[in-house]
């Protein structure tokens, strides 16, 4: 009977490694890295920049817009990915070739992000490591040290394309981080991505800007955007206080989160803890 | 009919009407073929052979098989039936205005149905219309719908007394498109990211959401035009005496405007339902036809056809391999080879202009 269990123990990982996982979407992509399956990945979509090594495989393309063939190109055996992932009909497709597709919620919050995580673990045959990957983000966000008073009011923007800076309001992952980071979101009154007015922006007097990384150079660097009609008459243009943070690390609400929090969180709170010292 | 004479044929004589359609029909036969057999999953030909006719040919794997039958196949049924609905309802609607700039969308039904897809789009995430109907024909549905009702009030709007002026009706095609255009511009304003890059892409064309579902649905809206433009083409072609002149020739005119903008407008308004814009066939493949064998309808409409499913069919067979497992939308293949060949066939047909 115990050799029997030994064996099993030693089949159990060789069928998961025969696993050929095409994944759609970054936090996906992450998470199956961060439970130990990366090298069971094949191919990813294009929002999946993150780790290194799955910028190295074939993409499939958005995940909005993918091809049957395409995917099943690449010879896999599962679909793991969001229900973002489409259009509906190309994955159908895939299904029909006899290939596994499983698509998962898109993460909002907290809550969710973690949810995601634990299904994607236990999908890819890694319920301990899931387990562990929830444990560490909680104990990472537990360390945080949010210092009391007033939170400060931050705003994350998307793209400054016609003149209108696109900001995020509540209900989006942004929101999310500002909140964990302890900041308050100056979007908050408004929910999605949303273009502001100068007059908006002026009104909502963010003391931080926060920016993702992909989007900088389209916005024309920090200097461009510091000097942003109605953003620079805002406390976080008078004092230059832009942060840009990696996008992923922003928004991914992926296996990184606890590490973009305290990034987010180190950021918004540099002045009170110079102050403090 | 008289009119029949005032046509001159510019056709080579060495090749006679009949062979000029034979040799296309088998181009687009050999083309969809060689559709059939090429794409990212790599199969050989035996095997595809296996796949649409079981004993023939080599037994394929089952993925194999479903990859030609349920992704393959139905796409180039698509592709055929779109190229050829598309170019010949351009065909008849140049026709129709006797103006080589009318493209199919001219009556304002590819910017009433792109409208009403994107507000789909837009929306489709929200709000769930009827119960018993299925998220995934929302969008179809939405942008047939789309269509017509932008084609039906150009029509009505143009019309007075059991009249239509197709002048007064290009301009308000004109103004519909304008509207239609704020009504987007709106729409991709009000959206989110992810809506924004569903419609982006809308906008170029894919033919790779179509299973045989569809396509039992829409075999019969492309056929019937495909089937009943060619039958009006006497009367087209005396239409491009002027109306009256047709009318002494005994075209019922008010008659063959209506059904005209009926039979395109089905064509367009279904092929947009199932595959987005999809530019450039409608409005230059008349033209290469008509640059080649001349105007009398009788064969443009149906060599238009075949030419229009004939590129679909190969810019379909680019957009699955040039970025693959990438799909790169049909819609920018069929503008990017297609703009520069036009203008190449215009240059050197430039001192011929009694063609356009």
């Amino acid at each position: 009977m115990r050799k029997f269990a030994l064996v099993l123990l030693l089949v159990a990982p060789t069928v998961f490694a025969a696993e050929r996982i095409v994944s759609l979407g970054s936090c996906v992509t992450e998470t199956l890295y961060a439970v130990g399956v990366g090298e069971q990945v094949v191919g990813v979509d294009t929002s999946s920049r993150w780790p290194a090594a799955a910028q190295k495989l074939p993409q499939v393309g958005y995940h909005r817009t993918l091809g049957a063939e395409g995917i099943l190109s690449l010879n896999p055996t599962r679909v793991i990915g969001t229900t973002q992932a489409g259009p509906p009909e190309a994955l159908e497709k895939v299904r029909r070739a006899g290939v596994s597709v499983t698509l998962l919620d898109e993460p909002k919050n907290l809550v969710s992000a973690l949810a995601l995580m634990e299904k994607i673990a236990l999908e890819a045959g890694r319920p301990e490591q899931g387990r562990e990957l929830i444990a560490r983000i909680n104990a990472q966000l537990k360390q945080l040290k949010i210092p009391t008073g007033t939170p400060a009011k931050v705003l994350v923007l998307l793209s400054a394309h016609g003149g209108s800076p696109l900001a995020a309001g509540s209900d989006t992952a942004a929101d999310t981080m500002i909140q964990l980071a302890g900041g308050l979101n100056a979007g908050g009154e408004f929910t999605g991505f949303k273009p502001l007015s100068v007059e908006s922006l002026m009104r909502i007097a963010p003391e931080f800007i926060v920016v993702p990384d992909h989007a900088l150079p389209m916005m024309g660097g920090r200097e461009a955007v510091l000097k942003l009609p109605g953003i620079a008459e805002t406390p976080a243009g008078k004092n230059g206080r832009l942060v840009v943070m990696d996008s992923l690390l922003l928004l991914g609400l992926g296996p990184r989160l606890g590490e973009g929090v305290a990034q987010l969180s180190a950021a918004i709170h540099a002045k009170e803890m110079a102050s403090a010292e | 009919m008289l009119g029949m004479t005032l046509f001159c044929n510019p056709m080579p004589s060495l090749v006679s009407r009949a062979q000029l359609l034979i040799i296309l029909a088998l181009l687009t036969l050999a083309a969809a073929l060689l559709a059939l057999s090429v794409g990212p999953v790599p199969i050989i030909f035996g095997k595809v052979i296996g796949s649409l006719i079981p004993g023939l040919g080599t037994p394929p794997e089952a993925f194999e098989a479903a990859t030609v039958q349920q992704i393959r196949a139905p796409r180039i049924a698509l592709a055929l039936l779109i190229g050829a609905a598309l170019a010949q309802a351009g065909a008849a609607m140049q026709g129709l205005f006797r103006n080589p700039l009318a493209d199919p969308g001219l009556v304002g039904v590819s910017s009433g149905a792109a409208f009403a897809a994107v507000a789909a789009i837009v929306f489709g995430n929200s709000i769930q219309v009827f119960d018993w109907l299925p998220a995934r024909y929302v969008l179809p549905l939405a942008t047939f719908a789309g269509g017509w009702l932008a084609a039906i009030t150009v029509l009505r709007l143009s019309s007075s007394e059991g009249y239509t002026r197709i002048g007064v009706m290009l301009l308000l095609g004109l103004a519909i498109n304008a509207i239609a255009g704020a009504g987007i511009g709106f729409l991709s304003h009000i959206a989110d990211d992810i809506a924004l890059r569903s419609l982006t892409f809308w906008m170029f064309g894919s033919l790779g959401k179509a299973g045989w579902n569809e396509i039992l649905i829409a075999t019969p809206l492309l056929l019937l035009p495909l089937i009943l433009l060619p039958r009006r083409a006497q009367a087209l072609n005396a239409l491009l005496l002027g109306e009256a002149e047709a009318g002494h020739l005994g075209v019922n005119v008010e008659k063959l405007k209506r059904e005209l903008i009926f039979l395109i407008v089905l064509a367009v308004a279904a092929s947009v339902a199932l595959a987005g814009i999809i530019g450039f066939v409608g409005l230059v493949v008349p033209h290469l036809i008509r640059l080649w064998v001349g105007p009398d309808h009788r064969l443009l409409l149906p060599a238009s056809a075949l030419l229009g499913a004939l590129l679909l069919t190969l810019a379909d067979i680019g957009s699955r391999l040039l970025l693959a497992p990438t799909e790169l939308p049909i819609g920018i293949l069929t503008a990017l080879v297609g703009g520069p060949f036009f203008i190449g066939l215009l240059l050197r047909n430039k001192t011929n202009a009694g063609v356009l």
